[in-house]
This record gives C-alpha cells, sequence and structure tokens, in this order.
C-alpha cells in the first residue's frame, strides 16, 4: 500500500467529515425555535403574524413521536397531508424515551414543532411552551362527550387546555373466558370476591397461575398502585377533587401512610397474594412480554392491563378467549375500578415560528377518517363523534362494563419524581422482600412521593 | 504435558464464546411463537422471513449507511488526528506536553453523563443535531485519548533517526513522519481500527440524541426499535442484531491479524 | 516552493497535535465545565430557572440510602469484575499462548462477544435466562437438573452476580488478547531458563511470567476499572436496576435523577462517580509502580 495513498485517504476522509459537517447546518435552519425559553407574551405573537405567510414559502415541521405503534401510521398520515399542501414537510423522530428527549431538547431551546404520544412534563405546560386549544370549537363540538374537554383542561389552569386527545384507552381485568365460565366464576366487585375467585383458580387448575404479574417491566406494577389505592381515593374524593389533592400533595386528604390506610391495604394485599401463591413466583422477573404470553396462552387466569395490550395478546395467540372485567375496587367501599381516559395527546409549540403550518397539520390529523384509522390502529374508540369504527372485539365487554364501574376519566396523577415506573420499583421490592410489614411499605412509599415533587412544580 | 485436555479446554472456551451468537442466531431465524424451550434448543424451524421484515421494518438499509459513514468518518478522523499528536508528544518532551498527555489519559475517566446536556446545546449551536458530520467528530473525540496513548507509546520506540535521516534527505519533518513513521505504525493503527469501528458501530447513547430525524438513525437506533417500554420483539430484534452486526464483524476478520501485534507494540511493552 | 510556505512546512510538526486538541477542548472540555457548574445548582433541567447551592448536591448524595446503595453497587461490580476480568482473560491467555493447532480460530471466537453491543448482550442473556421460556431453564431441565434452577434475575443478591457473569462472558477476550500481546514480548529463553532450573509450570508462571507481565496487567486493570465502574447498558437491558433497586448502579442512578427533574444534583453525582473511578485506578496504578519497581 503505497504511503500517498494511505495519506491521501486520510485527508479525504478529514475532509469529508468537515464538508458532511457542514451540510447539517442547512438542515436546521427551517425549524429553530426561539432560543429564549421565557420570552414574553409579545415574542410569540410576533411569531404567529410573522408566520401568517407561512403556507408560501417551504416550511419544514419537526414532530416527536414517543409511541412506536404509530410510527408508521403517523408516516401515512404525513404523506397524505403533504401532497395535500405541498410546501409544507413534516419530519417525524421517533424516540422510545420520548419524554426524556423533550427535556433535553427543551433544556437547550429546541422545542419540536408537535409533541405526539409521548408525556409533556406539567412544568412544560406551566412555562406556556404549547399552544393553547381553548378556542377550537370546532375540535370540542364533535367530541363524544363534552366532559371530555374538562378532562384535558391544564391541572393547574383548568381554563386552558394545551393538548387534544384522539383515542379514549380503557384499564381493567383480562380473563380467560373459558376456565372462568368452567369454573362459574363471578365477575368480582370487590377485593374479596376477587381473593376468593383466585382461590378457586388455584384449587380447581393448580398448573394456572390465577394472576399474573410482569413485574420486571415495572410500570405494571406502577399502574397496580395507580388503579388500586390511587384509584380508592378517586372514587372517595371525585376524580377532579382527588387530582387536586394529589398534585399539592394534600395528605390529610390523601392519607397515604395512615394505619390501615390505602397503601398499606394494598401492600398487605399484595403479600397476602404472594404467600399464598396466587401470584407467579416470578413476579419481579417476569416481563410485560411473558405477562401477555400467559393471558393469551392460558397460562394465568387473570391479567390487570390496558386495552393497548390485546392487539399483542392477539399476536400471540389469534385465538385467545379473553373478556374484559373492571379491575375489583380495593378498599371496602369501592366499586369496581376502571380507566376511561383520554388519550393519545397532541400538542403544538408555541413559540414556533411555524406554527400556522403545525397547526394546520394538527387539524389534518383530527379529521374524522384519520381519526378512524387511529382508532382501529390502537384497539380504542375515538373520542370524536364522527370516527366510530370497530375498533376492538372487546367493545361489547367494555360497553358492559363501563355501566357497572366507577369509571376514571383521568388517570391518578402521580409526582414527576415518583411516576410509574418509580412506584412500580417500590413495589418490586415489596415482592422481593424488601419490607417486613405492610406499614413499611407505606411509610417507604410516602417518603418516595414526597421526594418526588420538584420544587418547579409546587 | 498431553495435549488432549488442551485441546478440550480450547474447544470449550470458543464454544462458550459462541453461546450468544447461537442465541442470536437461533431468535432470528425460529418463527415468533417458537421459544428456546420449546424446540430442544435446536434449530429446528428455520424461518427466512424474519430477517426480511426486520429489515424492512427498521430501515436497516438506511440506518447502515449512516452507521458505516459515521464508523468511517469517526475512525479515520481519530486514527490522523491523534498519530500526530502522537508524534508531538513522543517527540517533544516540554512540560506543557507532558501536562497534555496526562490531561488526555486522565479524561478517559471521566464519566460521560456529566457532558450530555451540555453538550446538546453545544451541538444545536454548531448546527450539529442531525449531522452525520458532527457526530463523526464527537465521536472521534471519545478515542482520541485512548489512541493518542497507543500511537505515543509505540512511536517512542521508532528511532528518532527515522525521521531525521529524512529530513537529510530533504523531506520536512512533517513529511518524513507521515511517510515513513506512520506506515510503521500499521499493527497500532489495525488495532485502533478495531477497537474504534466497533466502538463507533455501536454507539448508542450520543447516537439517540443527535440524530433524531428517521434518516439519520443508526443501526443500534434501528434494532433499539423493537425492544419497547411496551412490549419487546426478540425475534425481529435478534434478526436486526444479526444483520447490523455483519460489518463489525468484518471489520474485526479483516484487521485482526495485527490486533495482537498492535497491542503488543503500543501497549504492552512498558 | 515559495519562501514562508517553505518555512512553514519545515515548522509544521509542531503543530500536528493542534487538531486533537482542538477536537478534545471543543468536545469535551467545554461541555465538561458547564457541566461542573451545573453541578453546583439545583436546576431541575425542566425549567430554565436555577440557584446557585454550593456543595449542597454533594452532601445530599451522603445522606440519600438509595444513593449509597447505588455506590455499594458500583463498587462491588466495579471492583470484582476487572479482577476476574484479569484472572479469566490470563488463563485464557497461558492456554492460547501454547503451539496448538487451530488457536487463531479461537482466539478470534473468544473475542468476538466483545463486538456486540453491550445492550444487545444484555437483551441475549435474557432470552436466556427468562424463567418462563429461556434456554438456560430449558437446558437444566433437560438435563434433569432443575433443582438446580433458581429465578436469579428476581433475586437481589443473584441479580449482581448474573451482570457480573455477563460482562466476564462478553469481554475475556478483550482482556485475553492484552495478555496474550504481553506473552508474546516475552522471550522464550526466559521461560525456559526457569524450567531448566527445576521450576514447575505454575512456579514459572507466578515468579517469571506474571512479573514480565505487569504493563499488560497494568492496562487491564485500568481499562477494565473504568469500564466496570462506568457499567450501564447491561445493567439497564438486563434488570433495569432492579428488582426494585438491587442492581442499581451509579451511571442509572445519575441518568434518572438527570431526568426527573434534579439535573444540577445528577451532575454533581456524576462528578462524584467521578472521584469514585479515580481512586481506585490511582491505587492500582501505584501498586504496580511498586511491583513494577520490585522486579
Amino acid at each position: 500500500m503505497s504511503r500517498k495513498w494511505l495519506s491521501l485517504a486520510c485527508a479525504a476522509v478529514l475532509s469529508a467529515g468537515l464538508l458532511a459537517g457542514c451540510g447539517g447546518n442547512k438542515e436546521d435552519q427551517d425549524s429553530p425555535s426561539a432560543a429564549s425559553l421565557s420570552a414574553s407574551p409579545s415574542d410569540s405573537a410576533a411569531a404567529s403574524s410573522a408566520s401568517g405567510g407561512g403556507s408560501q414559502k417551504p416550511v419544514k415541521l419537526s414532530l416527536l413521536n414517543g409511541t412506536v405503534e404509530a410510527v408508521d401510521w403517523l408516516n401515512d398520515q404525513i404523506k397524505a397531508f403533504s401532497e395535500r399542501n405541498p410546501g409544507i414537510t413534516v419530519e417525524q423522530e421517533f424516540q422510545k424515551t420520548a419524554s426524556d428527549v423533550l427535556k433535553v431538547k427543551i433544556a437547550s431551546g429546541d422545542t419540536p414543532d408537535i409533541v405526539a404520544l409521548a408525556q409533556v412534563p406539567q412544568e412544560f405546560y406551566d412555562q406556556d411552551l404549547f399552544h393553547d386549544f381553548s378556542g377550537d370549537s370546532a375540535i370540542w363540538d364533535r367530541l363524544t362527550d363534552p366532559s371530555i374537554m374538562r378532562t384535558v383542561a391544564d391541572t393547574k389552569r383548568p381554563e386552558k387546555h394545551f393538548y387534544l386527545p384522539m383515542t379514549v384507552s380503557y384499564t381493567g381485568l383480562y380473563y380467560d373466558k373459558s376456565v372462568i365460565a368452567e369454573l362459574g366464576i363471578q365477575r368480582p366487585d370487590t377485593w374479596e370476591q376477587f381473593v376468593a375467585a383466585l382461590q378457586t383458580v388455584k384449587q380447581k387448575k393448580p398448573e394456572m397461575t390465577p394472576l399474573y404479574l410482569g413485574g420486571k417491566d415495572s410500570w405494571t406494577l406502577g399502574q397496580l398502585v395507580q388503579y388500586l389505592p390511587l384509584g380508592s381515593i378517586q372514587q372517595a374524593l371525585g376524580v377532579e377533587e382527588a387530582n387536586k389533592a394529589l398534585i399539592a400533595n394534600d395528605a390529610s386528604k390523601l392519607e397515604l401512610d395512615k394505619a390501615g390506610g390505602r397503601i398499606e391495604t394494598f401492600a398487605k394485599a399484595i403479600m397476602d397474594l404472594q404467600r399464598n401463591g396466587w401470584i407467579n413466583k416470578n413476579g419481579s422477573s417476569a416481563s410485560y412480554d411473558n405477562q401477555l404470553d400467559a393471558i393469551a396462552n392460558g397460562k394465568a387466569a387473570f391479567v390487570i392491563q390496558g386495552m393497548w395490550a390485546l392487539a399483542d395478546i392477539l399476536k400471540k395467540n389469534p385465538n385467545a378467549d379473553v373478556g374484559f372485567w373492571p379491575i375489583p375496587g380495593l378498599m371496602p367501599g369501592d366499586k369496581p375500578y376502571m380507566i376511561g381516559s383520554p388519550d393519545g395527546s397532541v400538542s403544538v409549540s408555541e413559540k414556533s415560528p411555524n406554527k400556522e403550518a403545525a397547526l394546520k397539520f394538527v387539524e389534518f390529523l383530527m379529521s374524522p377518517d384519520v381519526q378512524k384509522s387511529y382508532s382501529k390502529l390502537r384497539n380504542a374508540p375515538s373520542v370524536f363523534k364522527d370516527a366510530s369504527a370497530d375498533w376492538s372485539i372487546l367493545s361489547g365487554d367494555i360497553a358492559d362494563d363501563l355501566k357497572t364501574a366507577f369509571v376514571a376519566s383521568r388517570w391518578p396523577w402521580t409526582p414527576s419524581g415518583y411516576n410509574s415506573d418509580a412506584i412500580g420499583r417500590t413495589v418490586q421490592e415489596l415482592l422481593v422482600g424488601a419490607y417486613r410489614t405492610p406499614a413499611e411499605f407505606a411509610k417507604a412509599f410516602k417518603d418516595n412521593w414526597d421526594k418526588g415533587y420538584t420544587s418547579a412544580a409546587q | 504435558m498431553r495435549k488432549t485436555p488442551l485441546y478440550v479446554l480450547m474447544a470449550a472456551i470458543a464454544l462458550v464464546s459462541l453461546v450468544p451468537f447461537y442465541i442470536l442466531l437461533f431468535t432470528a431465524m425460529s418463527p415468533p411463537s417458537v421459544s428456546l424451550a420449546d424446540s430442544g434448543l435446536l434449530l429446528r424451524h428455520v424461518e427466512w422471513g424474519n430477517l426480511g421484515s426486520a429489515w424492512r421494518h427498521s430501515h436497516m438499509g438506511r440506518a447502515m449507511a449512516n452507521s458505516l459513514a459515521i464508523m468511517a468518518g469517526s475512525v479515520g478522523i481519530s486514527v490522523v488526528v491523534s498519530a500526530g499528536a502522537g508524534y508531538v508528544f513522543a517527540r517533544v518532551g516540554t512540560w506543557y506536553n507532558r501536562l497534555l498527555f496526562s490531561l488526555l489519559l486522565f479524561s478517559m475517566m471521566i464519566p460521560g453523563i456529566i457532558n450530555t446536556v451540555p453538550l446538546y446545546g453545544l451541538m444545536k449551536s454548531i448546527g450539529g443535531i442531525n449531522s452525520l458530520g458532527a457526530m463523526m467528530l464527537l465521536l472521534a473525540t471519545g478515542f482520541i485519548p485512548q489512541s493518542v496513548f497507543l500511537y505515543t507509546n509505540f512511536i517512542r520506540t521508532l528511532p528518532r533517526e527515522l525521521e531525521e535521516s529524512a529530513v537529510i534527505d530533504g523531506c520536512t519533518l512533517f513529511g518524513a513522519f507521515w511517510r515513513i513513521s506512520f506506515p510503521l505504525l500499521a499493527p497500532i493503527t489495525s488495532t485502533l481500527i478495531i477497537l474504534n469501528a466497533v466502538n463507533a458501530w455501536n454507539n448508542y447513547a450520543q447516537s439517540v440524541f443527535f440524530l433524531q430525524s428517521q434518516d439519520r438513525q443508526t443501526v443500534p437506533i434501528a434494532i433499539g426499535r423493537f425492544v419497547q417500554t411496551y412490549g419487546a420483539d426478540y425475534t425481529q430484534m435478534a434478526a436486526a442484531a444479526l444483520i447490523g452486526m455483519l460489518p463489525a464483524v468484518l471489520v474485526y476478520f479483516v484487521f485482526q491479524r495485527f490486533f495482537v501485534k498492535g497491542l503488543s507494540a503500543g501497549a504492552v511493552k512498558g | 516552493m515559495i519562501r514562508p510556505l517553505r518555512r512553514l512546512h519545515e515548522r509544521l510538526h509542531r503543530f500536528m497535535a493542534v487538531p486533537a486538541l482542538l477536537l478534545f477542548a471543543f468536545f469535551f472540555v467545554v461541555p465538561l465545565v458547564r457541566g461542573v457548574a451545573i453541578s453546583l445548582t439545583d436546576w431541575t433541567g425542566l425549567t430554565p430557572s436555577y440557584h446557585y447551592v454550593g456543595l449542597r448536591n454533594f452532601i445530599d448524595f451522603f445522606q440519600d440510602r438509595r444513593a449509597l446503595h447505588a455506590l455499594q453497587v458500583t463498587l462491588v461490580f466495579g471492583l470484582i469484575s476487572p479482577a476476574l476480568l484479569c484472572v479469566a482473560g490470563l488463563l485464557y491467555a497461558l492456554l492460547l499462548d501454547n503451539r496448538l493447532m487451530g488457536r487463531g480460530f479461537v482466539r478470534t471466537f473468544v473475542y468476538m462477544p466483545a463486538i456486540i453491543s453491550p445492550l444487545i448482550m444484555g437483551y441475549v442473556w435474557l432470552l436466556l435466562l427468562n424463567s418462563e421460556n429461556g434456554a438456560l431453564p430449558q437446558l437444566l431441565h433437560l438435563l434433569h437438573l432443575d433443582s438446580w434452577y433458581r429465578d436469579w434475575l428476581g433475586s437481589p443478591r443473584d441479580a449482581l452476580w448474573v451482570i457480573i457473569i455477563v460482562n466476564l462472558w462478553q469481554f475475556v477476550g478483550y482482556a485475553m488478547i492484552i495478555f496474550l500481546a504481553g506473552l508474546q514480548g516475552i522471550p522464550a529463553e526466559v521461560t525456559e531458563a526457569a524450567r531448566i532450573d527445576g521450576a514447575g509450570y505454575w512456579q514459572t508462571v507466578c515468579r517469571v511470567t506474571i512479573p514480565l507481565l505487569v504493563p499488560a496487567i497494568r492496562i487491564n486493570v485500568v481499562t477494565n476499572l473504568i469500564g466496570s465502574l462506568a457499567v450501564f447498558d447491561v445493567i439497564a437491558a438486563l434488570t433495569d436496576g432492579g428488582p426494585g433497586y438491587a442492581t442499581e448502579s451509579m451511571s442509572l442512578y445519575i441518568m434518572r435523577a438527570s431526568f426527573n427533574g434534579h439535573t444540577g444534583y445528577a451532575t454533581a453525582v456524576a462528578v462524584l462517580m467521578f472521584v469514585v473511578i479515580l481512586i481506585p485506578v490511582s491505587v492500582a496504578l501505584r501498586l504496580m509502580k511498586k511491583a513494577d519497581g520490585d522486579s
């Protein structure tokens, strides 16, 4: 190998690298957001009027998406939109941990034009980084249920609405229809009835797991806490009041570490389940995937999950015979519980120079046909009257459940520093015996909960 | 000493090392419903379709092109600048050179996490987001400390006369280094190519933040798409991982002849 | 060539370190300085506001039980792994140093796991150890050794050992190659002379070979110490720090704190992690300098 050739090659690589670095500059020219995060209101007014003529010159929108199932669907919608609106291109960025990436971006002054299907921390809504849709009556009038608008209102300033929902997601108790029918088990409404049902399964079908936990994915355990003890708070105070109490960390109303209170009862319930062998022994190392596999293939009788899991369950076993009940109430006096909450949010950056184009794209996304296809994609009913579709084989079950259960229109709020992932990890600790008594668990829970509030949120 | 037990041991460690590849192969080639347990650990039903669908769903072709560019660029840049720096540190023993050398080594101990958030702002200000070139420079920077270390050590073992006699013949020291000494550094260069090319290829932590748009994503990000919070598709992941691994394995096979020699020359001789 | 250009060309060699140093200064030093500055604030990472809090973050670290546990996990993994890697790597290298047919292939294969990204390696092991349908439980079942099976990833104590083993599995090839390089540098006469003097195999290894391998040991120890103390990917893939926080290393702890509204604090912990890496590495280097001096 001649030396000259080698040094030439190196020089070529080096210059190619530098040139490619220069090329990157152009990409970013079209969609920089205002660098200052604390710009005054007059800035945003100027930005919207400046982009008034935005449809003339080519506009590139950035869209951050946090849901992998929607990547291809969004690409399809983007293509359809661009055909009708030449001059506006939308660039989708999919991130597994979209929430985290969003935090880094915004901290560097780089707010995406559109954020879809990802959790936006409350702190960003508080800083008015996102567009307020409150005046958009064209959208709100199309809702199947006007109360949905109240549910998606901002938690701190209810007169504002920073995101648009697309579907309603439900959570509940999946059950193996044939086994349940065989054992003659009725729908368990209370925790006592539920425990009795689990006992029956264990006795009559020893090779089945009565209730299967996918604890390795800690959010599955964290959600149990949201459905059971926190859901119970919602039942006691009403959804809106409960929300306010949770956000304010109102100890007198929440009573998180009260002796015999909800968290303790929850811990006791889990410990009982474990001691009696009514949950899988590998509860803390089995994954969400294992959990779905268990209910799909008849290895488990009950699984507590959301409707989003249905598509994967059917993928694992197209003939899976599952039903959907509400989740048994934990505390005496609680009704069976379901979350039926607007989901699939879409937000638009307030300070984006391309805001008008972004809003146009969102308008397109919300149109009836697009919403119909989304509803089918996610196995969830649309929030819009004109977008009803056949969204799931369990829609009949859910219609029944809605009549008997306490349906929470919102997820119980959790502090940003102690979200359902983190809560789930505390439950993992419980499963591996880190806490000797339910009271110990309740105390640890309360400590973590308090620490999870950042000074910014309070 | 009888050789048979040694051969047995050798075979054993070779097999043990290949287990992960077998797992990947098995998972990639089986239909999703067949697990390792079901088929008694042996590959019974071969399912070629997984490779194709993994390729398509993860846009592997595009990802590989991006990864290839970044790998070539970052390794090329780091080799060139590190060899140059190695020359200076090896030949010119001033106090500030020694200090800089120690600082470079020192920096290898600093966890990268400290840099992440400020780095994002920095990259954004130079227009480096979504830029393959900026990624090349960033990764090359990461390779510099170790590369400079190896080059400096090895150049020290080359006699100064090598370059100086070329000067007498009419070269500058600059030219002498690149024409005469650098080719002699081939074992080190090969070693660094292997180590850094693999690192560049597998880089995830930086790529995921800075290469955002779908057509700039690299192989690890493409593979990562199959392992989600809400359920993992291991069959596809394994298929994508197998395909994605090939270029790195190729680089390794091409350069590995010099691997031991390079380390021996540049690092291990006191 | 024109006079001034020629002069420049003659002096060019003095500037050959400049590109490297420029890259390093820009992409490393600048963010680092800003990072250290952040560690002295209470920045949440979510709002632009922050306050200077001096060393408060560092003090808070030592008062947080979970943080100290992360430190413990980091030290356990970070000190045991390099030791095991060195021992195993040396044994492998001694084996492959013999004139055996096919040792080139074996050497190639043993290094190959290091080419896989640690994240993927973690997932591979998940497939192996999965209690429902993993390969290892199935293998034990086939061999009628079911009693040997435990849910390792579900047990706080066992999980960390699994991670140590996975890490060992993946990087023993790297340690081995470095030792092989070192062994090649030892002239055969030296070891032969020892044998002629009546020393047994292992005696020769301990008394003659290992002292001559100190440079190789130094490289292995330092590289593996740094890598193991900063470990992240393999833990994230295998246990995500679980069950609970049993396998949460400092790197994981820092990531979580950084994205959960405590970015200033997280950066301070990262500075502490640097100290945690610095101390063992310095101690190791000093010990080896003494060993080098003695031999």
